[in-house]
């Protein structure tokens, strides 16, 4: 019966999609009130339709369903209840249903919100939003149907399939539950995926207004307004997202990192780099009218890097740990994807060669803040070309190979990121220093030389003072005294390797200086005035959340910055084999095994875990389990750590010896600062949460929304 | 106070030296190419006694192997090539002079005989007593557990047991005659390790000399071709361990990062590698985005340079705009950015 509900359910959420579509494509086109009102109620009337059917699966999953091949394939008898109601988003079938409930639930939210204020918009936002949930629908009626059941039939066997196959079949009751990967059994990881659909799903709404707005010809700041506060919630979602899949990474895949430069990490992490372009961007045309072009460019490819990050990790054609199973969807959602830029990137040509999204584009200063902000967009713009490259070259030459025009297939890893992106973030983090320096319109280098002087200076001082530390701490200085002839080569070779470290501290801590700066004036000024310091503070980003938001959010990034070049530059690690007793150095801790031991857990995987003494000079500072869950198909090394804000150390099992079952090879690794990534996060989060508190709006501007006549409407020569 | 004019000097000389440093370290590669093969880490005598000009083991083997130790009891004439206590390597140190110094090999053996008149023979001289005691035909399990410890420099690497070239088989066989002789296990082993440059297991599963450290670093800048996007060094399969092994034995025969990641990526396909190895794909690598980014540069530093210039002509905006037919003021000027302003003004006249 479960099943049966779900299958019709869904059915008529798609149908409700197909029909809200095609009702406000012929309202608008016709100026027809009757058929957009009708759009928007049955756009409406998807999203309870979608959630009964997310709510059926979720139920199935706890009932532990199995005749359903989903539930069969992503849970079984020893999986606890949490995960067994995450498993809706474990596998392609139910993750296509909870992106779509997702979609219906912005979709529902935006259209009540909005239909009064933005009512001319309407129209196309019901169409942009409902196509898209229609074609996810799509898919899940016809291709990944979460509610197929196993059936069996005398005399045939065993299928699978949506409906009986022949009138004798039944429903086959108990198949054997395959369960889903165990390495998804993780916090980090239950929730972090619906954090990244929140945000892919999230930009689905500026995008479906911006859309309008273009095909409208109503051009002036209403749909950015209408959209700011869904882009920013889109993009919190999205760093949440790609900061918890950092975190299960780091603790469940046992690297030692949290970023691989994986297809489908940088798969969400191309639509968070024009998403966040288009946050930047979208301040300068409500502040100068600027960059309207611009800001329809940057929010189509923020959604259409969103199809393609969602196609990338679902159709199989890129290399990842995280890809879902290869799916006959694949083409499927590439065509939705050409449709959808055809569409998008065509109106949005069209528009800017009638010249309706020229605003009042001019620059009075080529050190004003407008410039740093558009200097801005080009390098977040280069960076997601770089990303988006070194992400898809192995298809794109495998493809090219296919076709004979190539001999080889090229493949990018983590080397090569390195090299192609740090320049392009070395120019961000000054730009996210000097920009909030300059001032709006009219700015001279020298204004603005004399504003980043001392921040400059300090950061050359930090750099130094990390040089000469990493000499002393790799014993550089001893050489001078002990080997003068060798000093100078030491000298070089480790400020050789240091150099890219020394330059992002250097530029971490000018854009800090540069941030803190900016908010101590205004703090001063207040206090000046007789407030306290922290009533100053408090109210002066009560004043503008947006823009001191924006800075919390830059020192966020800051603190991640640190963390990353502390974790990434300077890290440690080494793999030995040890009998228990034995002790393995590194950094500044000392490691001794104990003993290994084999339990069972409350969930029926077998554990082999050993228990090993950390130290730190005399001292000993704590005692880890690194483990291996055993599975009946595979085993995952599960690390453990010390966790400080100086450093991690870090150890996973790597081998256990087969003639001598105590005697254990570990990997371990010293890991500096990388604490400060998830301390930056949580910042970043707080700045984000201050820029979305809405401000009180002033009585006058309210009262103003329907003036002043003559001052709204289509802009010169616009038109459909 | 001493200490403290010793931190004042540092600190002064760091500040010279980074700026001299920067210099020098931006002339320095981004410390993966290797533009020299690494120093070999193999076993002494791999590489550097194959040289023409100098005294190879063989050559040392060859003459020691005229000498044998005199027979003790009922017990056996034991070559000198086969022994390894301290007295044989001093024979065979002082062959290996007398080589280098370019003595004749029957002088050498000559003056060893004479030397120890009581303690070494000739080999020729033993015919009829007994050199050891009657040769066994060793068994195949034991000539695989031997050849199962030794590295030989074979495809890249490999193990003397799982080797099946003609050489292999020779080296094979010449174990099964030395066991067949009786030669201790260690002895036969070491006897190749010294002769042939193989090199030998240890008790890690990696060849003597060689760490898991060393192996990762190598390990670290490739994937295995079975898991998809995992790093060779961090990945569980089976063919990754195999992998990892190959990579020791490689380490162990003296092969530099370079010379490793190239045998993978022609073995196995470019795609084993974090960085392409071949110059044309390193170039396209980073040419299309480089390329891309510049044309976007240039075009971004072309609407810059427009916008700016509009904004010089800010007057001649404004008066071409208010003319009749010309662009008029922008009418989607929005009530909001207008309210803005009229509330700054507000402001300002407060």
């Amino acid at each position: 019966m479960l099943a049966e509900i779900g299958i019709v359910t869904t059915g008529l959420a798609f149908g409700a999609a197909v029909f809200a579509l095609v009702m406000a494509v012929l309202g608008a086109v016709n100026r027809r009130d009757q058929f957009v009102l009708s759009a928007r109620n049955a756009a409406l009337a998807a999203f309870p339709l979608v959630t009964i059917s997310c709510g059926v699966l979720v139920v199935a999953l706890l009932n532990q369903e199995f005749s359903l091949v989903y539930v069969a394939d992503t849970t079984d008898a020893s999986t606890p209840d949490f995960y067994q109601v995450t498993a809706l988003w474990g596998g392609q079938a139910g993750s296509l249903l909870f992106w779509s409930w997702l979609l219906a639930a912005f979709a529902f939210v935006a259209l009540l919100a909005n239909w009064r204020s933005h009512r001319r918009l309407m129209p196309w936002v019901i169409v942009a939003t409902m196509a898209t949930l229609a074609f996810f629908l799509f898919l899940n009626t016809f291709i990944e149907n979460p509610f197929e059941r196993t059936w069996e039939t005398p005399g045939v066997g065993v299928e699978e399939a949506l409906f009986a196959p022949y009138s004798n079949s039944t429903v086959f009751e108990d198949p054997t539950p395959t369960g889903g990967s165990p390495l998804l059994r993780h916090f980090g990881m239950a929730i972090h995926p619906p954090m990244l659909y929140l945000g892919f799903v999230g930009f689905t709404i500026p995008f479906a207004f911006a859309f309008a707005a273009l095909v409208t010809g109503r051009l002036n700041s209403d749909w950015l307004r209408a959209t700011r506060h869904w882009a920013l919630i889109a993009w919190l979602f999205l760093t949440l997202g790609l900061m918890l899949g950092g975190r299960w990474a780091y603790d469940v895949l046992g690297w030692g990192g949290y970023w691989g430069w994986d297809p489908v990490e940088n798969a969400a992490l191309l639509p968070w780099l024009t998403g966040t372009a288009f946050l930047h961007s979208a301040v300068v045309q409500e502040k100068r009218g600027m960059l309207k072009f611009w800001n329809m460019l940057l929010i189509v490819l923020t959604f259409l890097l969103v199809i393609l990050g969602t196609f990338a990790t679902r159709s199989g054609v890129v290399s990842s740990v995280h890809s879902f199973a290869q799916s006959e969807i694949g083409p499927l959602m590439f065509g939705f994807l050409g449709v959808a830029m055809i569409a998008s990137i065509g109106l949005l040509l069209w528009r800017q060669e009638r010249g309706h999204l020229r605003g009042a584009d001019e620059l009075d200063s080529l050190f004003s803040r407008e410039s740093l902000f558009l200097l801005n967009n080009w390098v977040f713009l280069a960076l997601t070309i770089v990303v988006f490259w070194g992400t898809w070259a192995e298809a794109i030459t495998t493809i090219l190979q296919d076709l004979g025009l190539r001999d080889t297939v090229v493949t990018l890893g983590p080397d090569w990121y390195a090299m192609g992106t740090r320049p392009l973030f070395a120019v961000i983090f000054v730009l996210m220093g000097v920009a909030p320096l300059a001032a709006w319109r009219r700015s001279t280098a020298r204004r603005l030389g004399q504003a980043i002087l001392i921040p400059t200076l300090i950061a050359v001082f930090m750099m130094v003072l990390v040089w000469i530390w990493e000499m002393y701490q790799n014993n550089v200085w001893e050489t001078l005294f002990d080997s003068p002839g060798d000093f100078f080569g030491e000298m070089t070779a480790l400020t050789g390797d240091l150099m890219w470290a020394l330059l992002g501290y250097g530029l971490v801590t000018f854009a800090a200086l540069a941030t803190i700066t900016e908010i101590w004036k205004g703090v001063a000024a207040r206090h000046r005035r007789g407030e306290g310091y922290f009533v100053a503070l408090r109210r002066l980003v009560a004043r503008d959340r947006h823009r001191y938001g924006g800075y919390f959010v830059h020192l966020g990034m800051v603190i991640i910055g640190l963390g990353i070049i502390g974790s990434s530059g300077f890290q440690q690690t080494t793999m030995e084999t040890l009998n228990q007793g034995d002790r393995l150095d590194l950094g500044p801790y000392e490691m001794r095994y104990d003993q290994l031991y084999d339990a069972v857990a409350e969930d029926g995987r077998w554990v082999t875990y050993a228990e090993v003494t950390l130290f730190r000079g005399d001292r000993e500072v704590a005692t880890l389990n690194p483990r291996w869950d055993l599975f009946p198909q595979n085993r995952s090394a599960i690390p453990d750590l010390h966790s400080t804000l100086e450093n991690d150390f870090y150890v996973r099992i790597a081998a256990i010896d087969a003639n001598n079952p105590t005697r254990v090879r570990f990997r371990a690794y010293v890991n500096p600062l990388i604490n400060f990534v998830w301390l930056g996060g949580f910042i970043l989060i707080f700045g984000t949460m201050v820029a979305l508190w809405p401000n009180r709006q002033p009585r006058r501007a309210a009262q103003s929304m329907s003036v002043p006549s003559g001052m709204g409407g289509e802009p010169a020569g616009a038109g459909k | 106070m001493k200490k403290t004019k010793r931190f004042l000097v540092m600190v002064g000389l760091s500040v010279l030296l980074l700026t001299v440093a920067s210099v020098v370290m931006a002339q320095g590669g981004d410390g993966y190419d290797d533009p020299e093969p690494e120093p070999t880490p193999g076993p002494a005598g791999s590489a550097a006694g194959n040289e023409p000009d100098t005294v190879t083991q063989s050559d040392v083997m060859a003459v020691a192997s005229q000498l044998v130790i005199n027979p003790q009891g009922m017990g056996m004439a034991i070559p000198i090539a086969a022994c390894d206590s301290d007295l044989c390597m001093s024979w065979l140190r002082q062959i290996e002079d007398g080589l280098k110094n370019g003595v004749p090999a029957d002088d050498i053996v000559s003056a060893l005989l004479v030397e120890n008149r009581d303690t070494l023979s000739r080999a020729s001289d033993m015919t009829g007593a007994p050199t050891s005691l009657e040769p066994v035909e060793a068994s195949s399990t034991e000539v695989s557990l031997i050849a199962e410890t030794l590295v030989v420099d074979v495809n890249g690497g490999s193990l003397l047991s799982t080797c099946e070239t003609d050489q292999c088989m020779a080296w094979q066989n010449e174990i099964a005659l030395m066991l067949g002789q009786r030669i201790p296990r260690d002895q036969i082993i070491q006897q190749f390790v010294r002769q042939y440059g193989h090199a030998e297991i240890g008790d890690d599963e990696l060849p003597v000399g060689v760490t898991w450290d060393d192996v990762n670093t190598v390990a670290r800048k490739m994937f295995c071709e079975t898991c998809e996007g995992v790093p060779l060094d961090e990945c569980s399969s089976v063919d990754c361990r195999d992998w990892r092994t190959k990579i020791s034995y490689m380490i162990s025969m003296g092969y530099s990062r370079n010379e490793i990641m190239d045998y993978f990526t022609e073995n196995f396909g470019a795609d084993v590698v974090s960085l392409p190895r071949s110059r044309a794909d390193r170039v396209l690598s980073f040419a299309v985005p480089l390329v891309v980014v510049l044309l976007l540069g240039g075009v971004g530093g072309w609407q810059m340079w427009r916008l700016r210039q509009r904004g010089h002509h800010t007057g001649d905006v404004m008066r071409r705009s208010s003319g009749p037919g010309h662009r008029p003021v922008p009418s989607d000027t929005d009530p909001y950015y207008l309210e803005r302003l009229l509330q700054e003004l507000e402001g300002v006249d407060q």
